[in-house]
């Protein structure tokens, strides 16, 4: 090599280093800005009586980062009661996915509430590198709901909400009930009522569609009430319009006529273009074999 | 008499290289084997526990996967484009170099597609692409060109090649190799002669998959645009994208070419055949290709900033900031485009060296640009993402899918070995034919 070549040679080594070195530090000089700082995350707890008599306590765990709030998984949150004599521990339960811990009590684990016939539920993250620790509590009465239907030319819903205090049922005055139907994507509101001496009465809608046969899922809620939490009760009942779909088939292959027809042409006549050359290409191929083959065997002569 | 001399002559440089692997071949495929390994390790672990090892979430969906299918997919394009562009043209000194960018295109074309399988979650629906495909998409689209592709640049390779299979099949007796290459070679080479009319069959085939195959790549690379453009998203959703990626392609495909033949022409010391000329012609091929290349890009990113919209405000932002995409923006546009088209233009640069800085510093700068084309704009949706979680809105690949990508690049090196074990890197049936030409008009 020449020096003229190796002084070229040499420059271009430089050049090349000098890049990589630029583009392989560029990111950890830029990370070396960035600093650690615990968040405060933002904790909501919550509480629901299920259908069977079951409870379920779920806390949800999210932070604020700039303007916009993310969920956080794997945040270990304790959940305890707090009744009549003592502090029970219930257990540890991990966000998900969706930031979501949930601590389900089954209807038959007894629990003893306070004096004024409160639950008190606690749910505490202790805090971890990234996060700071938070904590909440909620109070609420236990409240049995039951459902009894009116059928006649009129349907109605009767609701029949009482508590017990000191072992007798005490109708509850005051929370707001609401009327769903279960539809395929959610929940439909009927109506809404005020609880009068424990009672409530829902007169039903004729003209709501159901499944197959007529059946409906009714949701009775209280939801969120300060003293009670939510509470739900549901039923099916077959007090609805019949409702058959008929699944039109629609064909979505190749030949599917949901394309246009320019689009289905051109790419036919595309395909078909370079098919043919293909081919021919292919028969070239066979006609130097073909030749090739013939010689041998005129050689062989 | 004179023209099979000349292709003695030319196959005995190439017998050293087709006889058997070298030392330093050995312990390049043990160290690419390592990287293979590890590629199947990771692929394995993707299949035993899911998509959720990879760094793809529900916004960002594609990762390093897809940048690795269109950087492989625009080699392919270019090597097709180059070779069939040299072959029509009858471009003399391009001649040595035609095997070589064919060889990438098949390899290449058949690396490229099996990251678009990866990415999926249900192969086992892959058929659905046949059965209940939708030719409105674009992705069909795609599907329907990459096996168009495939077929032909399989075709192209083969028909140009049977000159030389029919060479290595007359003279096998001067290489030590089995039974079993020799039937190879003799299967292969179709009873070729090199009879008045063989010659004309072949030269026909030739001129009608050289033909064929420009226009086959230009509308492959169009339509893998459209995946992008077709898409309402800042970033993509962009006229000139179909040009955009027919150039990308060719810049990165001349800049792999220049590495290859550097490789080839000090490891097999092949100076005879890839000469200084070639490096010098190469680099004017580099120089025109990264100009427009460049000229699309700056056209790309003025209209987004000057319409002032703000999504694509957002993501120009994100392109210009260090802690964004910045560093890496400025590497793909500065190193990827200035520099080498800088270096390519003036004559005097034009030394191996340099042009082979270039290559490499093209060949990188292009990997980057996929990957800054597709990850900025999926972590910058149309609508705000809220209630999500963090790891959904911004994507880092994980080990997984580096051992992959790099699994990819070793198995593209492997593969180009072995095929020159196979047949020479360099037409010898075209290359003799050239020299005997040029004796001749020296005569």
């Amino acid at each position: 090599m020449d020096n003229k070549n190796l002084y070229m040679h040499n420059r271009a080594r430089v050049i090349l280093q000098c890049a990589f070195l630029l583009f392989l530090f560029a990111g950890q000089l830029i990370a070396q800005t960035d600093s650690i700082e615990k968040k405060q995350p933002k904790m909501k707890f919550g509480y629901i009586k299920n259908n069977d008599g079951s409870k379920t306590l779920i806390c949800e765990m999210n932070v604020r980062i700039e303007k916009e709030r993310f969920k956080i998984k794997d945040l270990p949150i304790n959940f305890s009661f707090s009744g009549a004599d003592s502090t029970i521990n219930l257990g540890t339960v991990k966000t998900d996915n969706k930031g979501i811990a949930v601590f389900k009590i089954g209807s038959n684990q007894n629990l003893t509430p306070d004096k004024e016939g409160f639950y008190i539920f606690k749910a505490v993250f202790d805090g971890s590198s990234a996060f700071e620790s938070a904590e909440e509590e909620l109070k609420v009465k236990d409240i049995n709901i039951s459902l009894s239907f009116t059928e006649d030319s009129i349907k109605y819903i009767n609701i029949n909400a009482f508590e017990l205090i000191n072992g007798e049922e005490t109708p509850v005055e005051g929370p707001t009930v609401n009327l769903y139907v279960q539809r395929s994507l959610g929940l439909l509101k009927i109506k809404n009522q005020t609880l009068t001496s424990g009672t409530a009465q829902f007169e039903f809608p004729s003209d709501l569609p159901g499944d197959s046969v007529g059946n409906l899922t009714l949701i009775v809620k209280i939801e969120e009430d300060e003293n009670f939490g939510t509470v739900e009760k549901s039923e099916v009942k077959k007090w609805g319009i019949p409702f058959l779909v008929e699944a039109k088939k629609k064909a979505r292959e190749l030949w599917s006529p949901d394309a246009p027809l320019w689009m289905s042409v051109t790419l036919l006549i595309l395909i078909f273009a370079v098919v043919i050359h293909y081919l021919i290409i292919f028969y070239k191929l066979y006609a130097i074999n073909k030749e090739g083959k013939e010689l041998n065997v005129k050689k062989g002569n | 008499m004179e023209t099979e001399k000349t292709e003695i002559k030319v196959l005995r440089d190439f017998i050293p290289i087709l006889e058997r692997f070298s030392r330093k071949e050995i312990v390049v495929i043990s160290i690419l084997s390592v990287f293979l390994i590890l590629g199947v390790v990771g692929l394995l672990f993707q299949v035993i526990y899911g998509h959720i090892v990879t760094g793809m979430r529900d916004n960002v969906m594609w990762g390093v996967f897809i940048a690795n299918f269109i950087f492989f997919m625009g080699l392919g394009y270019s090597g097709a484009v180059i070779s069939a562009v040299f072959r029509l043209f009858k471009v003399k000194w391009g001649l040595p170099l035609v095997r070589m960018v064919e060889i990438i295109t098949v390899i290449s074309i058949l690396i490229g597609p099996v990251y678009v399988l990866l990415c999926m979650g249900r192969l086992d629906r892959l058929q659905h692409l046949i059965t209940e495909g939708r030719i409105q998409s674009p992705i069909y689209w795609d599907f329907m060109a990459i096996n168009t592709f495939i077929v032909g640049s399989i075709i192209f390779l083969y028909v140009t090649s049977i000159r030389d299979l029919a060479i290595l099949r007359d003279n096998s007796d001067l290489l030590k190799i089995g039974k079993f290459r020799k039937r190879i070679y003799s299967l292969f080479s179709l009873n070729y002669k090199n009879t008045p009319s063989q010659a004309k069959h072949l030269r026909q085939a030739i001129n009608i998959i050289s033909t064929i195959i420009i226009p086959i790549a230009i509308i492959l690379s169009t339509i893998l645009s459209w995946i992008f453009g077709m898409t309402l998203r800042p970033g993509w959703h962009s006229t000139i994208f179909g040009p955009y990626f027919v150039f990308a392609s060719i810049y990165s495909g001349t800049g792999l070419l220049i590495i290859l033949m550097i490789i080839f022409r000090k490891v097999y010391k092949l100076e005879k055949y890839i000469e200084e000329k070639h490096f010098r012609y190469i680099s004017v091929i580099l120089m025109v290709t990264g100009a427009f290349y460049g000229y699309l890009t700056f056209t790309e990113y003025l209209t987004g900033w000057y319409g002032s919209e703000s999504w694509e405000l957002e993501l120009i932002f994100k392109f210009f900031t260090p802690t964004f995409y910045g560093v890496l923006f400025f590497f793909s546009s500065f190193f990827g485009i200035l520099v080498p088209v800088a270096i390519c233009a003036v004559p005097k640069l034009r030394t191996i060296p340099f042009v082979t800085v270039s290559g490499i510093l093209v060949v990188i700068s292009l990997w980057i640009k996929r990957y800054i084309l597709i990850i900025p704009t999926l972590e910058t949706p149309l609508l705000p993402i809220q209630d999500t979680r963090l790891e959904y809105i911004t994507y880092s690949p994980t080990w997984v899918e580096w051992s992959m990508v790099a699994g990819g690049f070793a198995l593209f090196i492997t593969l180009f070995i072995i095929i020159s074990k196979f047949m020479p890197i360099v037409s010898i049936a075209e290359v003799s034919e050239a020299i005997d030409a040029g004796n001749q008009n020296k005569s």
